[in-house]
């Protein structure tokens, strides 16, 4: 195997907390937290891809570690690791939105996000904004063990 | 060195080789939208750098992944190999990719891909930079790959439309309406209803002796009956959604390259991948019967001649009889016609929505005209001079030009005169003609003449 194999360049789980990170930041003071509007545009994407596909992260279509792809040179990159990456959303769902619909939970996060990155859409309240928070800590917490 | 040592200078590395390729004009044109995303891209991971605390193991690691990511970017636009694929289908796919792969932010605004080609490796790919990716600055990348031993072959480029489906998915926008009524029809009954209902349908006592022998040998050796799971039935329900989301776009000519490609690497027709952890597509069977009738349904599977029409009808019947013919046996049928319908419906509208692509069938004028120009040796497009000198310019969608390539290879025997076209021949004719359509459809459009 070779000796960079074991990089995890491709790991959804390393990406999934680098955008939770960011996304904490923003939450804190959007204003001192770098590129906020394309880093929560990032997190409102993959909240988006969670909330639509049923079956995300639920496929397997990842080349195993270490097993060279069939084609000769790689055009694509691989979405190791996204089943982890699933769980600990549905896991924070149920724990911050106990009883809400996985639309509506979703949903209630991404209006936090756009108010914060948008201000003309309007201003969370403390509690929303405090709600949301939460989700992403649930998050993280799940991600950093995953 | 310590690791955010490291991570700088790695920074510097990857800086250095954005600046020493894709500053450069890289191919003919686009390149530019392709170097902005990468430098913005790089530009954040420098603002996050400042605030990197040196003893941050796990955050040096996270942004050294978000470098290599860059890297791969920057080297798939290196290794392009631009003169390897066909350009004209190439525009064809690029423009699809645009309207059918945008998607939304959360303010609202439509934010397109930026699309790359490639000429890559032995297969049709199109790969959307995952929803999970951190570093995007404002757009996606999208690439397409086209397999470098077919480089002229558009007649089996019609393949792509599976892998823009595929793409699709991957979007808040068609990927809602996919995951949304396209879905629910799929599995509203029968055999991709439920796990239970998949694994019945597989056991059942109609299935061919290849599938009850191989289910004997595995319950045999493993001592427990196989069973596919509910993973394998989300996979099958995406690979049929994108083969009808390949008809739609292309039409017959979808499926006449499917069965073309996809039968000799299927010599088990009926085989379900048993020695895998999961089984990622139905049996090619299964495929290709849902195909037939969906032609049927759509209305697609009759010649768009009349007998009339002479050598060129039966021409087009040689096709019909081709993307018609289905050899398996009826336990092969996972979906029924009002499924069918109510998916492709669906689809439909998604691509006329967003796109000029979508199959319409041709008049039999232009049947007529596109198929005898092929039998000439001339690329079937509609172009000819009035008296005056004045030319007449027809616009011909692509899936118009690729069905005309299939009546002529599958029906030669009644077209012209020995010798015929060999398919190499045939595709290079068609790849010309799509070529010589985009200079036409400039004229018409801007109105030049």
């Amino acid at each position: 195997m070779p000796i960079m194999a074991t990089r995890g360049w491709d790991d959804a789980r390393a990406t999934a907390r680098l955008l939770v990170r960011t996304t904490l930041e923003c939450l804190r003071d959007i204003n001192k937290a770098p590129d906020a509007a394309a880093s929560l545009n990032n997190v409102y994407r993959l909240l988006e891809a969670y909330r639509v596909n049923p079956f995300f992260g639920y496929i397997q279509r990842d080349v195993p570690e270490g097993k060279p792809d069939q084609d000769a040179v790689r055009t694509s990159i691989r979405d190791r690791h996204l089943s982890e990456v699933r769980t600990a959303l549905e896991e924070a769902v149920n724990a911050v939105f106990q009883g809400e619909s996985k639309d509506a939970a979703v949903q209630a996060v991404e209006n936090v996000l756009r108010q914060i990155t948008y201000p003309q859409h309007g201003a969370p309240s403390t509690a929303e904004r405090e709600r949301v928070t939460r989700f992403f800590q649930e998050v993280s917490q799940r991600l950093t063990y995953a | 060195m310590t690791p955010l040592e490291f991570l700088q200078e790695e920074f510097e590395n990857v800086r250095r080789a954005l600046d020493e390729t894709l500053r450069h004009d890289y191919g003919p044109g686009r390149v530019r939208d392709y170097y902005n995303e990468c430098a913005s891209r790089l530009t954040s991971i420098e603002k996050a750098l400042a605030g990197v605390p040196a003893g941050d193991a796990q955050q040096i690691s996270d942004l050294l992944g978000e470098l290599s990511r860059i890297s791969f970017w920057i080297a798939s636009r290196e290794r392009s190999r631009l003169g390897e694929f066909s350009w004209p289908f190439e525009d064809v796919l690029r423009h699809a990719a645009e309207a059918l792969l945008a998607d939304k932010n959360l303010g609202g605004s439509t934010i397109a891909p930026v699309v790359h080609v490639v000429s890559d490796g032995i297969e049709y790919q199109i790969s959307y930079e995952p929803s999970t990716s951190s570093s995007v600055n404002t757009h996606r990348f999208v690439t397409i790959s086209f397999p470098r031993p077919l480089k002229h072959h558009v007649l089996f480029h019609s393949l792509f439309g599976h892998e823009l489906g595929h793409a699709a998915l991957d979007t808040s926008t068609s990927g809602a309406v996919l995951y949304g009524s396209v879905l629910t029809a799929l599995r509203a009954t029968g055999p991709l209803s439920s796990a239970a209902a998949l694994n019945a349908w597989l056991h059942d006592k109609a299935a061919p002796a290849d599938i009850q022998g191989a289910l004997t040998a595995y319950s045999t050796a493993r001592k427990i009956p196989f069973q596919l799971t509910d993973r394998s039935r989300a996979a099958w329900l995406e690979e049929l959604m994108c083969d009808l989301f390949g008809l739609a776009a292309f039409g017959p000519a979808f499926v006449a390259a499917h069965r073309a490609f996809l039968m000799p690497i299927h010599p088990r027709p009926y085989h379900v991948r048993i020695d895998e952890p999961a089984s990622t597509h139905p049996p090619f069977a299964c495929r290709h019967k849902m195909l037939v009738r969906a032609l049927k349904l759509l209305g697609w599977g009759t010649p768009c001649t009349a007998t009339g029409s002479g050598a060129i009808h039966r021409a087009e019947m040689d096709l019909m009889n081709y993307l018609k013919d289905d050899p398996y046996v009826p336990w092969a049928q996972l979906l029924t016609d009002p499924q069918i319908t109510a998916a492709m419906s669906a689809i439909q509208g998604l691509i006329a929505a967003q796109t000029y692509m979508g199959y319409q069938p041709p008049t039999p004028d232009a049947v007529t005209a596109l198929v005898t120009l092929l039998a000439e040796g001339v690329p079937p497009v509609q172009a000819t001079l009035e008296n005056s000198g004045k030319p007449l310019l027809q616009s011909t969608p692509v899936a118009q030009t690729l069905y005309a390539g299939w009546v002529y290879w599958l029906g030669k025997a009644h077209l012209g005169t020995s010798p015929k076209l060999t398919f190499f021949e045939t595709n290079r004719l068609c790849d010309h003609a799509l070529m010589q359509q985009s200079a036409i459809d400039l004229v018409i459009n801007e109105g030049v003449i």
